[in-house]
């Protein structure tokens, strides 16, 4: 089982470059795919999800390529699009059974699935309640358990978590590391906690190109011995934001205590700290910034 | 003024810069082109009047005012709606902006659309004007006065009315759509009706009055009628007329109108619900669950190792019938008990009812009721924005558009089946034919419509003006419902039914374009 990405360019109109030849492997496991807003996560989930086609470069599932034969990928595919409506006249059971014949799965067994399902999600009290009466963080449960129907050997979450609190962002992460295993799950998102949390391999992209792929590991390796912590008069602190690449500022009583990462020790009482997934990123997408300028 | 100006403008440019605003200009454009070539034209009985300025102005106002006014309703009365979909009015509601404020900037902004397509048909009949062998003396004043008097006062009230209907719940849906529909045409022509120039919105009286008597004067023969469209007749002769002469009062009855649209605004403005979600579609919306609610679904958020899902094994094994159940389902599903007592109601007038009533009347009205079913379709999923979710699935164009298409083929069949059960009994085979046909053109044109343009309106819109002019103004060529047309154009069940494949064919044309993106 794989999907092989390889130089995959997407353009809009107006010549707006959302991809730049992007190539990249996925395997089984769960790859986070990081970036800022506007990096072509989501035009690159698009095109994996058989919404959209490249505008040049191939995908192939296990060698077939998807922009010819994209149902050879959709019987297998789950996709939980960043905004997606539901039909709000429909109950929980009703519009999964609906999704269910979309997918052209068994109908006299989709309803156990759909059990199995609602169960998963937490929704099983709620099966009978219209969907328009749901809020917000239980469409996205819902969105998930439509994705999960045809138990999917490729399951693509755009952006999973935005708009849900706090307590639904980490029911959402231990819901994709219990979906991990013997299947692909790529996870489009610019909150770092949530793949720090999930990933088995991580993938950054900026400004449609990728960057960095790698296993979280590495990722921190590469940053590894470069991360200070210190504390610095509150004044003193947009100057040091100019100069330094700070990943967080804490206030404290005796000033903000700052983390930033650097080759050198930046302050003479700066401590190097045990580096964040965080710290990786801002320092992978700041290089990179910088090479572009 | 300034924040009134900017909101104006704000609305006017996105719906100028859209595709669809460029379509109903050129319409505009077209219908000045059918006037000029004479396919749209002004007769009164087999005379017209000379191609004055005078003449040439009042006929292209009349025809503004009629196909502007109600065709121009429904492009217009999407403007609160747009600022619904694309969150824009949630901004809006947090700022000091009134609501007065809000639905007059959107009634003004409706007005200029429509100002701009008269303006095309002012263009238009300047250059019929200049172009005609019987022009005397050009006078502009004279072309542009029934535009400004008549034409213009008429559009401010539909801009006004448009933002009325938006305001309201349960006008904001198709059933607005229909209602404008029925309740304009008839104020249209209650003035000429009553014979009473205060109720004359659209200056038909007044106009036609005036004509008929300059005509009477020429041709002492005349003997009456006054047509806005083709008559398709010789014309015997012109007469001479040059123009209503516009008194104080007469001026005072058309400026009239153009108050009453404020005082549509201000109406607009109690019962618009500012983006309130709770006042929003407050028929339809179902309460949203409690933060109680969700808090008794939630499980204690786990720190531990994951543990693998296993799902139960799910074969792949298509089945259409099943999907054309699911997608039958959606569409009836929020129907209320009302809804399906009227239906059933319908289907057994055609049962009981004499045959010849039963065609002519309950027939086309069992089979407008269920319109709002079929204009879903095709743009349903847009609608709802589940089109990521349900394109994305294996074979959406071979399965879901054609079970979609069954669907509502069962639907156009179930509301007709009373009169296919009498026509069966009497053994009308071309009528039997002509009623297959009608429930395969349905729903193709419906999917169609709703592929293409992507909004349930433009169905909603054409077959409500083929029901009204086919079915029940007996205009046999365009008569696919009661089939009573089938006598005199035997051919018309296989014109209709080529025009289903090719109406097919269109929407799946249009969503594997859509697809193929």
């Amino acid at each position: 089982m794989i999907l092989h990405i390889e130089r995959v360019n997407k353009t809009y109109k107006g010549n707006v470059h959302a991809l730049n030849d992007l190539t990249v492997d996925v395997k089984p496991g769960i790859l986070g795919l990081l970036g800022p807003n506007g990096a072509g996560k989501s035009s690159l989930m698009r095109i994996l999800a058989t919404i959209t086609k490249a505008t040049s470069g191939t995908v192939k599932w296990n060698d077939t390529d998807i922009s010819k034969t994209p149902n050879v990928l959709r019987e297998v595919l789950g996709y939980l699009p960043q905004d997606f409506g539901v039909y709000p006249n429909l109950n929980a059971v009703e519009f999964l059974e609906y999704m269910a014949a979309i997918k052209g799965l068994d109908s006299s067994h989709s309803r156990k699935r759909i059990d199995e399902l609602l169960d998963v999600v937490n929704l099983s009290d709620m099966r009978k309640r219209p969907l328009g009466g749901y809020s917000g963080g239980m469409r996205q449960r819902i969105g998930i358990a439509q994705a999960l129907l045809n138990n999917p050997q490729l399951l693509i979450v755009d952006e999973p978590t935005a708009g849900l609190d706090p307590e639904e962002r980490v029911r959402f992460r231990n819901l994709l590391s219990d979906l991990s295993g013997e299947r692909i799950v790529i996870l489009s998102t610019h909150i770092v906690s949530d793949v720090e949390a999930t990933a088995t391999e991580i993938a950054i992209v900026s400004q449609g190109r990728l960057l960095v792929h790698g296993s979280p590991e590495s990722l921190l390796r590469s940053v590894e011995g470069r991360v200070w912590e210190w504390t610095v008069p509150t004044a003193e602190l947009p100057a040091l934001k100019q100069r330094y690449n700070i990943s967080s500022s804490v206030r404290r009583t005796d000033g903000v205590k700052v983390r930033a990462v650097a080759d050198t020790s930046p302050s003479a009482d700066a401590q190097k700290v045990t580096p964040g997934l965080e710290d990786a990123y801002l320092s992978v997408i700041t290089s990179a910034r910088g090479e572009a300028a | 003024m300034s924040i009134l100006y900017h909101l104006i403008r704000a609305d006017f440019l996105e719906r100028a810069r859209s595709y669809g605003f460029l379509i109903i200009l050129g319409l505009a454009i077209l219908l000045g082109f059918l006037v000029n070539n004479g396919t749209i034209g002004l007769t009164l009985g087999k005379y017209r009047g000379e191609y004055n300025t005078a003449f040439v102005g009042a006929m292209m106002s009349l025809v503004a005012t009629f196909f502007l006014s109600w065709f121009g309703f429904y492009l217009v009365k999407n403007a609160i709606q747009r600022d619904e979909r694309t969150g824009v009015g949630q901004i809006i509601a947090t700022t000091p902006l009134s609501r007065l404020h809000y639905a007059a900037g959107k009634a003004l902004s409706n007005f200029a659309v429509l100002a701009i397509m008269v303006v095309i048909l002012i263009i238009a009949a300047i250059v019929l004007q200049l172009l005609s062998d019987e022009r005397s003396d050009f006078s502009l004043l004279d072309l542009v006065t029934p535009f400004l008097l008549i034409t213009l006062p008429v559009l401010a009230v539909v801009a006004a009315l448009a933002v009325l209907f938006e305001s309201l719940p349960w006008l904001s849906s198709g059933f607005g759509n229909v209602v404008f529909f029925f309740g304009w045409v008839f104020f249209l022509i209650i003035g000429d009706e009553n014979k009473n120039d205060l109720l004359d919105i659209s200056a038909i009286h007044l106009i036609s009055k005036s004509m008929m008597e300059a005509a009477r004067h020429t041709f002492p023969d005349y003997s009456g009628g006054f047509v806005l469209g083709n008559t398709g007749q010789e014309i015997a002769g012109t007469f001479r007329w040059n123009g209503i002469a516009w008194t104080p009062a007469l001026l005072m009855i058309r400026l009239g109108w153009f108050c009453v649209a404020p005082f549509i605004v201000l109406i607009a403005s109690f019962v618009f619900h500012r983006f309130d979600p709770s006042r929003e579609r407050t028929l339809k919306r179902k309460p949203v669950l409690s933060a109680a609610d969700e808090v008794a679904v939630l499980s204690p958020v786990r720190t531990s190792e994951p543990r693998h899902l296993n799902l139960t094994s799910l074969p792949l094994r298509f089945r259409f019938g099943t999907l054309v159940v699911a997608e039958l389902r959606l569409m009836m599903k929020g129907k209320r008990w009302w809804w399906y007592a009227i239906q059933a109601g319908l289907i057994v007038a055609c049962v009981v009812a004499p045959l010849q009533e039963a065609r002519q009347f309950a027939l086309p009205f069992a089979w407008i009721w269920p319109m709002m079913i079929w204009s879903s379709m095709g743009t349903r999923e847009q609608q709802f924005r589940t089109d990521q979710i349900v394109f994305s699935s294996p074979y959406s164009l071979s399965r879901q558009l054609p079970a979609v298409f069954i669907a509502g083929v069962m639907v156009a069949m179930v509301a007709g089946s009373g009169i296919f059960v009498r026509l069966l009994i009497t053994g009308d085979w071309p009528g039997i034919a002509m009623w297959v046909v009608a429930t395969l053109f349905l729903p193709s044109f419906a999917l169609a419509s709703g592929v293409w343009s992507g909004s349930s309106k433009l169905f909603e819109v054409v077959y409500l003006c083929l029901w009204y002019v086919g079915a029940m103004s007996k205009t046999a060529s365009l008569d696919f419902i009661t089939a009573l047309g089938v006598k005199t154009i035997p051919q018309l069940p296989m014109v209709y039914l080529a025009l289903s494949i090719a109406l097919y064919a269109a929407a799946h044309i249009g969503r594997k374009t859509a697809l193929s993106h």
